[in-house]
């Protein structure tokens, strides 16, 4: 579903990513690990097509991410701390994005935020929230429109108890659904609990792939 | 511990990326001005040398009191000068507040020593690198015309160089007029200062960057605009008045006094009522 | 469909849970116009015949004579006219850049197009614009219905010699309609896109000190490339022998906002969509 073709990225001098290539099949959970710097962050937002290839292609579908398309056409990301409109409220941040595409519709918001642990009804602002509020919400954000691709980024963050209960069957529940889910996290009995597949990245190389049965 | 703190504050607001920035756009500002100057200097000499005991080529306009950034009124770039100077003034440090309010670094310094401390040190550092950078440019574009233009003494001959009985240290421009730059520098650089460490005061009131970074130079405006149109008799904006030449009106002490008073006693205050209670939240 | 739907976005986000600058404008441009008046109080001319709206907005968009170093008198920025283009800029600053790396990023995933999301904000920009200077005529319509000037094409001649040292060597209805919606407009328009392209390039802040300096130099300089001349009625050719040219000023602050249009979309194809 989504292919990386030698795909190398160069910021500032700096080589990121180097010479990665690996292709991502729907159905499946890969998990992305490696220490801080190593280009998690960086490869998942190459997937997403937030940044372009210094060299070698990213493909979704056959077609080139910044060439043929500029984005998957169907997908979600959390990815570092989420962004949200601070004087609205969870259920209206929500409702602001899904109204660009109108996939979905009030009932489908309050249900997901209700999958994430998130009152519906709460009329408290976004700048109240507390920072794993924030994250559920980022979450939330993630899943709303049903995509076919997730991207997580250390989605477990700020999470208590019961938030990292309600991701574990959010992920469960979309990968039953045939979706394709890459994410990064430091938990490790975590992340291989919830993989098919784990990629090792270290100095923006990909070291490694380990499969899990 | 303030001492501490203070040493830490100057570190950063010193050796910063727009620190450098801000003083290499002003510099090259000076040296364009200078450069200018200079050759419109040697234009003028040259015809002093021509046609000096014949006519009069009224010799103070050639003068380095003259043409130094801070009195040539006639100049693009000593109006750009002052009239951006509050923006010139907070790009160097006058941010650092309110971004670490954003980015919750205080936190980390909060912890670590009183409110007081921090937000005094801070305001000090502002004030200090606010009033470096105009302070030292003001001090090379004088550095560079003196080595290439007289220093002759002002005469109070129309249009050059007329300062108005009564205006701010007018005696003083004739008789000593190296001493008149001096003392320019000395109020400007300090404009320079209360200006950028204004910004953390501002830091307790506004809640984005961009309009704590803007907002000394947009109400210098409307000061501008206020004294312009609706107070006559004195010069009351201080874009204007700090420069060193009359623009517009005379500029009087009691003008120059009353704004170094206000801006530090609302500065400080703000900062006093805000600091102590300050929550990081 | 999807066009409209982020501009639908980025007029809730962008204009309307900012109102409050907007409603700084109005109450600046409603204070300004009674300034006005005052003036005119002031010098005796609050009664002259003839004296309309127009007068007004001649005084708002007259900005500065050709200013001639070598008469060695101070040079006097014109502060009605900075502020008015200034405070114009000031408002599109930060909001497409901010938008691009923050709650954008959200946005654009949804939009699947960087195009649509550039064509969105260009409009917003425009739209800005045009709130703008529709607040500030409406707020100086308040202040002559309030004042009892009398709201009509013509003007005094007598009030912008006295007031402004501004006379015509010759003007049409359709000049004054240049010289007070159409000119300044388009230059405003022309310095919006000029900053919101520079932003993709750096700080929100550097481009403002860009655009602003700008602004200035032409209130100093008469030079075509210096686009405030175009939106300053005492640098016009009906002003002043050899001055600017409305019709091809209005043709050259299109070409810039249309070459800004083409530059963006093709910056932002490669743009890597990440806080530096």
């Amino acid at each position: 579903m989504v292919e990386l073709e030698n795909v190398t990225k160069i910021i500032r001098h700096n080589s990121v990513l180097k010479s990665v290539s690996f292709k991502f099949e729907k159905g499946n959970v890969y998990g992305i690990k490696g220490v801080n710097g190593s280009g998690k962050t960086m490869l998942l937002r190459m997937i997403s097509g937030l940044i372009y290839p210094t060299e070698g292609k990213v493909l979704y579908e056959g077609k080139i991410l910044g060439k043929e398309i500029s984005f998957p056409k169907s997908i979600g990301v959390l990815i570092e701390n989420p962004s949200f409109i601070d004087s609205y409220t969870g259920f209206n941040n929500l409702k602001l994005l899904t109204s660009l595409n109108d996939i979905v519709g009030d009932d489908e918001i309050r249900e997901t935020l209700l999958r994430v642990g998130l009152e519906p009804d709460d009329k408290r602002k976004y700048k109240k929230y507390s920072l794993g509020m924030k994250q559920r919400l980022g979450i939330a954000a993630a899943i709303v429109e049903n995509p076919e691709i997730i991207l997580f980024d250390e989605p477990l963050n700020a999470l208590d108890t019961k938030g990292v209960e309600l991701f574990d069957k959010i992920i469960k529940e979309e990968k039953q659904k045939g979706k394709l889910i890459i994410m990064t996290c430091h938990d490790e009995k975590k992340l291989y609990s919830y993989s098919n597949k784990i990629l090792f990245m270290e100095n923006g190389v990909l070291k490694e792939v380990e499969e899990l049965e | 511990m303030f001492f501490k703190v203070l040493r830490v504050e100057l570190n950063k607001a010193f050796k910063n990326k727009m620190m450098l920035m801000t003083a290499f756009f002003l510099f090259l500002l000076v040296l364009v001005h200078s450069v200018v100057s200079i050759y419109d200097f040697r234009i003028e000499y040259n015809n002093f040398i021509e046609k000096g005991s014949n006519e009069n080529c009224m010799l103070t306009s050639m003068s380095v009191f003259y043409n130094w950034i801070g009195t040539d009124v006639v100049s693009f770039y000593t109006s750009a000068f002052y009239f951006l100077m509050p923006i010139f003034v907070v790009l160097p440090y006058g941010w650092s507040l309110i971004s670490e309010i954003k980015k919750g670094y205080t936190q980390n310094v909060l912890i670590r020593t009183s409110r007081m401390n921090v937000f005094m040190a801070k305001y000090i550092a502002c004030f200090i690198s606010g009033a470096c950078i105009i302070f030292f440019s003001l001090v090379l574009s004088f550095l560079i015309l003196s080595m290439f233009l007289p220093a002759i003494k002002m005469d109070s001959i129309y249009p050059y160089g007329v300062i108005g009985q009564g205006c701010m240290w007018a005696d003083l421009y004739y008789d000593n007029p190296f001493l008149y730059c001096v003392l320019y520098t000395l109020i400007d650089s300090l404009f320079a200062g209360l200006i950028a460490s204004s910004c953390v005061a501002l830091a307790f009131i506004f809640k984005k960057k961009i309009s704590v970074i803007m907002f000394p130079f947009l109400f210098l405006l409307v000061i501008d605009y206020v004294d312009d149109n609706f107070l006559l008799g004195a010069e009351y904006s201080p874009i204007k008045f700090l420069q060193a030449l009359p623009v517009s009106n005379n500029t009087y002490t009691w003008v120059v006094c009353i704004y170094i008073v206000l801006i530090m006693s609302i500065s400080l205050g703000i900062i006093f009522i805000r600091g102590r209670k300050y929550e990081v939240v | 469909m999807k066009l409209y739907k982020l501009l639908k976005y980025d007029i809730k986000i962008g204009i309307l849970k900012r109102w409050y600058l907007y409603f700084l404008v109005f109450v600046g441009a409603v204070l300004g116009g009674l300034g006005y008046y005052y003036n005119l109080v002031q010098r005796g001319l609050a009664n002259t015949k003839g004296l309309t709206v127009i007068n007004i907005f001649m005084y708002l968009f007259a900005g500065k004579e050709q200013f001639n170093p070598e008469v060695n008198s101070a040079f006097v920025f014109p502060i009605e006219w900075l502020l008015l283009f200034v405070f114009e800029v000031f408002i599109v600053m930060d909001y497409a850049k901010s938008n691009l790396l923050g709650h954008g990023v959200q946005v654009i995933l949804r939009m699947h197009e960087r195009n649509l999301w550039w064509c969105s904000k260009c409009v917003w920009v425009i739209v800005s614009t045009v709130l703008y200077f529709a607040i500030i005529y409406c707020a100086i319509l308040l202040d002559c219905l309030l004042l009892k000037i009398p709201i009509s094409i013509n003007f005094s001649n007598t009030v912008n010699e006295k007031l402004i040292d501004l006379s015509f060597i010759s003007i049409s209805q359709i000049d004054i309609i240049l010289f007070i919606i159409v000119a300044p407009f388009f230059t405003a328009l022309a310095a919006n896109f000029l900053q919101l392209i520079l932003t993709l390039f750096m700080k929100e802040t550097h481009a403002f000190l860009v655009i602003v300096t700008w602004l200035f130099a032409s209130t100093y300089y008469k030079n075509i490339l210096l686009i405030g001349n175009y939106a300053m009625i005492k640098r016009n050719k009906l002003c002043i022998e050899g001055g600017i040219d409305s019709q091809w000023a209005i043709i050259i602050d299109l070409f810039i906002v249309v070459l800004c249009i083409i530059l963006g979309m093709f910056t932002l194809r490669k743009y890597d969509i990440i806080k530096k």
